[in-house]
């Protein structure tokens, strides 16, 4: 390499070990929601037996899950047709107005199959409770279950 | 070399180090196939293909961004440089498979153009955490397109080295975009701690590598030479350059490598003609100084390519004094033969 070359080199790599620690510091803080609930969940997971409440449409299902005690609470999520929308995460609201920003992340589906998220510990009232399905490449919201 | 330009010479090391690569890319495949399969079984095929493809590409990235500093640190690295833009090629093929079948999974059921719909579909870029992530991985992308089709030399002989350098010096700008196009993409909803792990390590070895490398580099440049006399300075002894070999020495800003050939010491300019490797890094093979990244080569009394290739670089001037080497930095035209400085106890 000339000098010159080697001289920019260093450049570059000084300014990177500037700007790249700071980028992925800057996105690591703004990841929504840091409740270990947002990885997709394996099919495997067992269901439990009590289904406090239920909702759907012609696209999906929902039921929140609950055992005997209500000690542990669940949400099966069933895509009973293909999901065209492949970029699909589950947000849980109360009322009408929605941001992802302030709403409660609940996972993320792909495009087919049954999918199982644990829910925090109380999850009553779910009564007027309505589940987003958002579509995080295009930001938008894609559809919706009221509960 | 310039003499004409033929298709790619598959030598038995350049044989070898494809298969490595694709060995290494199709285990990693079927093992990422494989627990995918076991452990997130309702994953339909093409998102394997892109999380498959993409995280193998960003690997190999990170190993060749590694490749260049671990080469200045030791130069038992210097094979895979020789080999590096076969690496380079294969990680654009598989970083281009993840974008067209992103694009395509992503954006094909819209009522605009996929391509215009990476940047419209979400015009969040005001936010970071909402910001549109696939913009910058299409930028990468497209840099990294354009690298590995001039990756020929004869587009570094068209564009000229120089031109040819600057543009794929670029490239540690698609690296930065495809570090943020993972951070504010899929870290954004993989809440595994692992990956962030993962991409900070990565980017952080990388920046100490090269740093490191830039270190030694300008501890080379700054070594003080302070014997002078009738315009040449004293650079080392002859004995502490080993035959077949160079010492590398930056005198008035300029590197030059001090050859010791046979029983005589030649200097030359270090820098390559082809993509401006170190000479001085070499050795003498054949009778011919070779270039450690390429294998081009220079005949050490005159800086001259062997017939019928073209290249040439500087030489200068030569002169023993009491087994100290002595160099004068002014360089001779490209191409000028040189006898060399020969010792009086060579031989004895």
């Amino acid at each position: 390499m000339t000098k010159n070359l080697r001289i920019r080199h260093r450049q570059i790599w000084a300014l990177m070990a500037l700007l790249l620690p700071i980028g992925i510091l800057s996105a690591w803080l703004v990841i929504p929601n840091h409740e270990p609930v947002k990885i997709l969940k394996p099919r495997e997971q067992v269901l439990l037996p009590v289904i406090a409440y239920t909702a759907g449409t012609e696209h999906f299902q929902a039921r929140v899950r609950t055992n005997t005690d209500r000690s542990a609470w669940q949400l099966e999520w069933i895509n009973k047709t293909i999901l065209t929308t492949p970029s699909a995460v589950i947000y849980k609201i109360k009322g009408e107005t929605f941001a992802p920003e302030s709403a409660e992340l609940i996972g993320r589906i792909e495009t087919q199959g049954r999918y199982i998220f644990s829910l925090q510990p109380d999850s009553t009232g779910w009564v007027g409770t309505r589940l987003i399905l958002y579509d995080f490449i295009h930001a938008q919201r894609t559809d919706s279950i009221k509960f | 070399m310039s003499v004409s330009y033929s298709a790619v010479g598959w030598n038995r090391q350049k044989k070898l180090y494809d298969g490595i690569i694709a060995a290494f890319c199709i285990t990693y495949l079927i093992l990422f196939a494989g627990f995918t399969w076991i452990f997130n079984a309702q994953v339909t095929f093409e998102t394997l293909i892109i999380r498959s493809a993409s995280t193998l590409a960003v690997i190999l990235l990170h190993i060749i961004l590694a490749i260049g500093p671990l080469c200045r640190l030791q130069s038992k690295f210097l094979p895979l440089l020789y080999n590096r833009r076969h690496l380079g090629v294969t990680m654009f093929f598989l970083a281009a498979i993840h974008g067209v079948f992103s694009i395509l999974q992503f954006h094909a059921l819209g009522n605009i153009h996929p391509l215009l719909s990476v940047f419209v579909s979400n015009t969040n870029y005001d936010s970071l955490a909402a910001f549109p992530f696939q913009a910058p991985g299409f930028i990468a992308l497209i840099i990294l397109m354009i690298m590995a089709v001039t990756s020929h030399d004869f587009w570094l002989h068209n564009l000229s080295p120089r031109l040819w350098k600057t543009l794929h010096m670029f490239v540690y700008m698609a690296y930065a975009l495809v570090v943020m196009h993972v951070m504010l993409g899929v870290i954004q909803y993989e809440q595994n701690p692992l990956l962030v792990i993962l991409v900070f390590t990565g980017s952080i070895s990388l920046i100490v590598l090269h740093l490191l490398a830039a270190q030694k580099e300008r501890k080379t440049d700054e070594a003080k030479l302070t014997a002078k006399q009738d315009g040449f300075v004293m650079v080392c002894k002859i004995t502490d350059i080993e035959n077949t070999r160079a010492k590398i020495f930056c005198v008035e800003k300029e590197r030059i490598a001090v050859y010791r050939h046979e029983d005589r010491i030649y200097a030359i300019h270090n820098v390559c003609k082809h993509q401006g490797g170190p000479l001085g890094e070499g050795r003498i093979l054949d009778g011919c100084i070779t270039c450690p990244w390429h294998g081009y080569q220079y005949l050490p009394h005159n800086g001259q390519s062997p017939p019928p290739f073209k290249e040439k670089v500087s030489t200068y001037a030569i002169k023993i004094i009491h087994e100290e080497i002595w160099l004068n930095p002014q360089p001779f035209p490209e191409g000028t033969t040189q006898t060399g400085a020969k010792s009086d106890n060579y031989g004895q």
